[in-house]
């Protein structure tokens, strides 16, 4: 039993075939012979043990690349490929007598494609009738012009037929989404890749919109097919929000579209369909929104900054102050916030090194007397609040010891060290020792340096600052615990 | 406004913006308690009252609605701080007198004379 399309019988279509008197021929989709009936042996004059699992084209052999080679070839394939019949009306294919010689034939076939039970495997019936005879007659009778008129029709055919593959292949691989509905309940007729990668694996062609996607009827696109379909209207849809389910995972998925309701309307007016055409812009929107996201954050890291300086004039031009020295002092603090900002730009503002604001703040406050620190610690990146608070401190605790400590004298050396404690990679502690200056005392006053030096960085519970005014110089110990990322 | 013998709560967790604050606002008669983190904030606020808050929204990284509905909660008059204005307050908060950074003491002033009448009303 055969089955062909969707109609199964019970009648053996195999021995029906075989008794045909009109030569039939099964080829399997590699177009190897499976199968003929006697009046194919005898038209084409072979033995059957000689064609059963030979390739038609190593079977009957042809020049590669002729015409009839190439006609004949062509239309297997697209049996193979649509599962539609295709017909030859006029093919030569030069057959070889059994002493070798070829002997000139026209024919006229018929390539059925048929499918195997399961219908994983497609099977090409060829009916080909012998018409070199009547080829012959029409030719000696002058009848060619009849011919070439069937050729041109063919050739004609041929031509419409490779017009429509092509524009079907154009908008197969158009980079944008398009479906074609039909019909006031939006039964999809045809649909792109693009369409369907959107959509995801789902069931299309004949079904309607609100069964294959029942998750954007509550979104309200079924309204808007409605609308577009009753009133003949497009509708344009800028940037809109679809959220589609994933066939197996049932996830969400968030996607933004730019598309087009195109209503078509017959000659009467009447709307008989609606084309869906568009891009998903996802990627764009999204970029757009993380970018608007970015600049507020920058607009309040400028504010923050700039209250930042306005406090650091504030506390540096005080009313006793001597004006020209107030203005280095300014000067330098700006240049150690600024070294800080360079550092943090760096990493894009995510963190810096502890080892780098260390020596750019030291390197920037004493200059050539950096030669007289020993900076040790590891690489511990600092968030970027954190990193800003340590340029401080340092800068303040490098001018304090130019002033009065370590560095005041010629032979004074400062000591940087840090490192991880308390078994936490997020809790650090920095102890800045000065040895060799002259005896330091507790100052009387509470400038902005040693101000901003107790206060640490405040960031948590475990934060502390100890300053000792030892003998031999300043100790300042600071513990402070990182923010979890 | 006077704020003369005000108890200020202030929590900034930029140092130096933090220090010239304290000095404006003790410089004008108030008292002030400046804490840099939230969870300094909720001891203080455990410990003490206080007449009026000025809060940073951003802190170290971490927005201070919550520390705000805390502070509110206790019946404390309260202005915000911010380099971002209003955009980013949530609904309830969209009325709380803001501080846009850097501010002046007339700014800052108003803002907490608002916020205490507001809370008076």
């Amino acid at each position: 039993m055969l089955v062909l399309g969707e109609w199964r019988l019970d009648l053996d279509f195999q021995l029906a075939l075989a008794s045909s008197p009109n030569p039939y021929v099964m080829l399997d989709h590699e177009l190897e012979i499976v199968w003929m009936n006697d009046a194919y042996l005898r038209v084409t004059m072979r033995e059957r043990d000689a064609l059963i699992g030979r390739m038609i084209f190593d079977a009957f052999p042809s020049e590669p690349g002729s015409d009839s080679r190439e006609l004949l070839a062509r239309s297997l394939r697209r049996v193979i490929e649509t599962g539609a019949s295709d017909e030859l009306a006029l093919i030569r294919y030069d057959i070889e007598r059994p002493d070798g010689s070829l002997e000139v034939r026209y024919w006229s076939a018929t390539h059925t494609a048929i499918a195997d039970r399961t219908g994983a495997k497609r099977y090409i019936l060829q009916h080909t009738v012998d018409v070199t005879e009547l080829h012959e007659l029409r030719q000696l009778r002058d009848e060619m012009g009849v011919i070439r008129r069937a050729n041109a029709v063919q050739q004609q055919n041929r031509s419409l037929v490779d017009e429509s593959r092509r524009l079907f292949d154009f908008f197969e691989q158009a980079p944008g989404f398009i479906a074609v509905l039909s019909g006031p309940e939006h039964r999809f007729q045809m649909a792109n890749r693009a369409y369907r990668d959107l959509v995801g694996k789902r069931a299309l062609i004949g079904n309607r919109v609100e069964e294959v996607l029942p998750e954007i009827v509550d979104q309200g696109f079924i309204d808007i097919l409605d609308q577009v379909f009753a009133t003949g209207q497009a509708y344009f849809g800028r940037q809109e929000e679809v959220t589609l389910i994933e066939d197996q995972a049932n996830d969400a998925r968030q996607r933004f579209l730019n598309f087009i309701f195109q209503p078509v309307v017959n000659a009467d007016g009447t709307t008989s369909g609606i084309i869906v055409q568009g891009y998903d812009v996802t990627d764009e929107v999204l970029t757009r929104e993380r970018q608007a996201l970015l600049v507020n954050e920058l607009n309040h890291r400028v504010k923050n900054t700039l209250a930042l300086v306005q406090g650091l004039a504030q506390q540096t031009f005080t009313e006793n102050a001597e004006v020209k020295a107030s203005r280095a002092t300014f000067d330098a603090r700006l240049r150690a916030l600024a070294a800080a900002h360079n550092l943090l730009t760096r990493e894009s503002w995510s963190a810096a090194s502890i080892r780098d604001i260390v020596i750019r703040s030291v390197e920037a406050a004493v200059g050539p007397a950096a030669g007289r620190f020993t900076i040790m610690g590891p690489d511990i990146a600092l968030p970027p609040q954190f990193a800003v608070a340590l340029t401080m401190i340092v800068h303040e605790l490098c001018t304090n010891a130019m002033k009065y400590g370590a560095l005041s004298n010629a032979a004074g050396r400062v000591r940087v060290e840090w490192d991880q404690v308390g078994g936490s990679d997020r809790t650090f502690a920095l102890t800045w020792k000065e040895t060799g200056g002259p005896q330091v005392c507790e100052p009387t006053g509470r400038g902005f340096g040693t101000r901003l030096i107790r206060r640490g960085f405040a960031s948590g519970a475990a934060d502390e600052v100890q300053l000792a005014f030892e003998a031999d110089g300043l100790r300042c110990e600071i513990k402070a615990e990182l923010p979890r990322q | 406004m006077n704020i003369e013998g005000l108890h200020l709560l202030l929590v900034e967790d930029e140092a130096i913006i933090g220090f010239a604050l304290e000095d404006l606002l003790s410089a004008h008669g108030a008292r002030t308690t400046l804490v840099a983190n939230i969870a300094s904030a909720r001891q203080r606020l455990a410990q003490d009252s206080f007449d009026a808050a000025i809060v940073d929204v951003n802190l170290n990284g971490e927005f201070s609605y919550p520390l705000a509905d805390e502070i509110r909660a206790t019946g404390c008059p309260m202005v915000f701080a911010t380099g971002y204005g209003y955009v980013t307050h949530p609904d309830h908060l969209i009325d709380t007198p803001t501080v846009e950074k850097p501010y002046s003491l007339d700014a800052l002033l108003a803002a907490l004379s608002r916020a205490m009448r507001d809370h008076a009303g």
